[in-house]
């Protein structure tokens, strides 16, 4: 019984020396703006796995607004309910992370103006010939990332059976065991997996055309301000471009 | 008296061959942890992983490289989720067959409520309401820290997870107190000992050893539920699976190694367990 | 004459609508030895238990050794004095004999572990089973562990010693060796309530012989008087149906 006891004490203290060593101050140093992201949406925002940065086009893109609105930013990689959820509490500065504005989010917090439009297309086996747009998805199932504009597009198309996942690399896992006939996505991440997996082609024409803005919660409308001016000046300046070419183009 | 010293013999015997051990043991009942066969599924296991990593390196090294803090943070918030919920179900256990009827009620009340509630919504509920409800009181109580306070992620899954579990491991503790037959709290009363020394010195020790293979089986249990954090934005083995995929379109890769990791825990632990199991044992009469 | 040391008054107890002890009144004096006896559900374990309170009585009182057993007296104190022997033995399971033994003494006499582990070895010699020490109860037979139980209860030096059935749940051949040890602390000066339906024990050892039947005492008398020449009906009718000779 004793060695037992002992086991108990010493882990006893490892555990309160990491609880201790784990809170953290009043998080943030002062001054610095709290910019939360989802980082596994490659490639505008994703996680470098060799040198754990986190990268992509929307990373760059808000480096640029803070340059010019002389911001200080500090990068919070969360997961994508909890961003939402924490954008609508206020608990971050900022977000963004191809974050599609929409009415209903709209309502929980601010938007800066659009900086990207993006669309959702559909995915499927190169083998499934006879899937070739929305209209030809009737009858079939249909992968989708719970809760993204995706799954909203795919919803709308009558006769389709929706497969919801927690990510959309399950959704791909699924299309690729023949379990569902196809998924629809963001384009960028289409890309992404038909350039890696042969066997997968994108079909027809983009579905939809969504805009992407940066969300600032409700009550920081000074910080908005901010943002919206350096992203006018850069929008001019064709930074979309820019990083168009070096993040969406193969 | 011939069985008697019989008894004596064999049992002079077996103190010759047995290694010398702190804990009682079942007579015959030694275990060599060489003699446990499924050590060899942990072996299996990590030679898995090692051939993966050294046949195939891209990607399984550079999963594993990337996702060892992950590992960390899981194991800390496993280990420290636990310990702490062995003291909740201790105090909850207790609590639920206290004399006093308040401290029943609360007892009971916590845990049916706490059992009723997935733990996926309780860890979310924590993460998000826990700073709302912080800074509420710290705009009632004027106290300015409390205003400004930010959760660490990882602190509110803890307690989370120590709140869920607790309430199973209250429940644990309780039968183990209740197997424990009610003549030995009777002789240990009649002897002159107080309700609280009866509890420490004869009801719970014996409780301890039925209570014992169902919280190796929470650790277990524990250790796999933590995935869930990575919902709630604490960086564990989940959530680094979830970023190396995103950032190199292979799910099944990616999520072959994660399980594969996860697995090499979970059996590990659960020999730990059965080690500490077998070594705790005794025959009750 | 010295005052009795157990002194029970009109006891009342009922267990939800049964009633156990329906205005029991006994007075043991100190040393004696207090044999009782009757059919199952007459009370006599209920009696006993009552003595070191392990059940609460409603009506009537009970004294102990001067002390008055109700809510506000303190339990621990007086339980002290009163050691109790189970029909299931209730060994410690997780201990060892001698550790049975010292337990006890340790934390509520407040021994030192020297001085108790004397004490306890000397009580295990005295009922024979000195080298059991080491032992587990899941080791030992029933007969021994009842023999360690007794031992456990006497090294908390009590005054008086109460017995549930001692013998009831051994084998019959271990049931001698345990009699043997309770007629010797019985020879010895030890006050005595046992409850038991061993005849040959209470004919032998017994200072006095009570029948209880459905709550109350229905006779009591010298084992002599007792056996050979019972007043009542109803006990009459009991010693027929156990004395099969």
């Amino acid at each position: 019984m004793k060695r037992l006891l002992w086991l108990w004490v010493l882990l006893a203290v490892v555990v309160v020396i990491v609880i201790v060593l784990l809170v953290p101050g009043r998080g943030g140093e002062a001054g610095k703006i709290r910019v939360a992201t989802d980082a596994t949406w490659k490639p505008f925002e994703y996680v470098n796995t060799t040198t754990r940065e986190i990268v992509g086009f929307d990373i760059d893109l808000f480096d640029a607004i803070a340059e010019r609105a002389n911001l200080d930013v500090e990068y919070v990689n969360v997961a994508w309910d909890p961003l939402l959820a924490g954008m609508a509490q206020g608990t971050y500065d900022a977000a963004i992370s191809s974050i599609t504005i929409k009415p209903d989010r709209l309502a929980e917090m601010n938007f800066s103006h659009p900086y990207y439009v993006a669309g959702q297309i559909i995915v499927t086996l190169n083998s499934s010939t006879n899937i070739t747009g929305p209209e030809t998805l009737s009858g079939k199932s249909v992968g989708v990332q719970t809760g993204t504009t995706g799954d909203d597009e795919a919803q709308s198309i009558n006769g389709t059976t929706v497969v919801g996942f927690d990510e959309i690399g399950m959704a791909f896992v699924a299309l690729l065991a023949h379990q569902i006939d196809a998924v629809i996505c963001d384009t960028p991440v289409a890309s992404g997996f038909v350039d890696k997996y042969d066997i997968l082609k994108t079909v027809g024409e983009v579905l939809t055309t969504e805009q992407y803005g940066i969300a600032v919660p409700k009550g920081k409308e000074e910080l908005l301000d901010k943002i919206n001016t350096a992203l006018d000046a850069l929008l001019a300046e064709g930074i979309i471009d820019q990083l168009t070419t070096k993040w969406l183009v193969q | 008296m011939l069985d008697s010293t019989l008894l004596d013999f064999t049992m002079e015997e077996q103190k010759k061959n047995a290694p010398r051990r702190e804990l009682s043991f079942v007579v015959g009942g030694e275990v060599n942890i060489r003699q446990d066969p499924w050590w060899w599924l942990a072996v299996a296991v990590a030679a898995i992983i090692v051939l993966l990593v050294i046949l195939q390196p891209v990607p399984f090294r550079e999963i594993v490289l990337f996702a060892r803090d992950g590992i960390l943070v899981t194991i800390v918030v496993t280990v420290a989720s636990y310990f702490l919920m062995v003291i909740l179900g201790l105090l909850g256990g207790l609590g639920r067959i206290s004399k006093n009827r308040l401290i029943r009620g609360i007892a009971s009340l916590y845990v049916e409520v706490v059992r009723g509630i997935p733990l996926l919504v309780q860890l979310i509920g924590w993460y998000f309401a826990s700073p709302v409800i912080i800074h509420k009181l710290g705009l009632w109580l004027n106290l300015q820290p409390l205003i400004e306070y930010r959760a660490n992620p990882i602190i509110t899954a803890i307690m989370a997870i120590t709140v869920c579990y607790g309430a199973y491991m209250s429940e644990i503790v309780r039968s183990g107190i209740q197997s424990v037959p009610k003549g030995q709290m009777e002789a240990a009363r009649s002897l002159g000992m107080s309700h609280f020394q009866a509890m420490r010195h004869v009801v719970l020790p014996q409780a301890f050893r039925v209570i014992l293979p169902p919280m190796g089986n929470e650790f277990i249990s524990l250790l796999k539920d933590s995935s869930l954090v990575s919902v709630v934005a604490v960086a564990d083995l989940t959530r680094r699976g979830r970023e190396f995929m995103s950032a190199h379109f292979n799910p099944i890769e990616t999520w072959l190694m994660v399980a594969l990791l996860y697995l090499i825990m979970t059996i590990v632990a659960a020999r730990v367990v059965s080690y500490i199991e077998k070594r705790s044992k005794y025959e009750r009469y | 004459m010295p005052e009795p040391i157990i002194q029970i008054r009109d006891v009342k107890k009922r267990f939800g609508r049964v009633e156990a002890l329906r205005g029991v009144s006994l007075d043991v004096g100190e040393g004696e030895v207090v044999v009782i006896v009757g059919p199952s559900g007459s009370g006599k374990t209920t009696l006993l238990r009552c003595i070191n309170r392990l059940e609460e009585y409603e009506e009537g009182t009970i004294v102990v050794d001067g002390m008055t057993l109700d809510n506000t007296t303190n339990i621990n104190a007086i339980r002290c004095e009163v050691g109790m022997v189970f029909q299931s033995f209730n060994l410690f399971a997780h201990l060892t004999a001698l550790q049975n033994l010292t337990l006890a003494q340790c934390i509520v006499r407040k021994r030192s572990r020297e001085e108790a582990e004397k004490v306890a070895r000397s009580l295990l010699a005295k009922v024979g089973i000195p080298e059991k020490a080491k032992a587990h109860p899941a080791q030992l037979s029933g007969g021994q562990q009842q023999r360690v139980a007794i031992a456990r209860a006497l090294a908390m030096n009590p005054k008086i010693m109460l017995f549930d059935e001692p013998t009831s749940a051994l084998d019959p051949e271990m049931i001698k060796e345990v009699l043997d040890v309770m007629t010797s602390l019985a020879r010895e000066g030890m006050t005595m309530v046992v409850v038991s339906h061993e005849m040959g024990f209470a004919r032998a050892a017994a200072d006095r012989v009570i029948f209880m039947d459905e709550g109350l005492i229905v006779e009591q008398a010298t084992p002599r008087d007792f056996f050979e020449n019972p007043r009542e009906q109803r006990t009459r009718l009991f010693l027929s149906k156990i004395l099969h000779l």
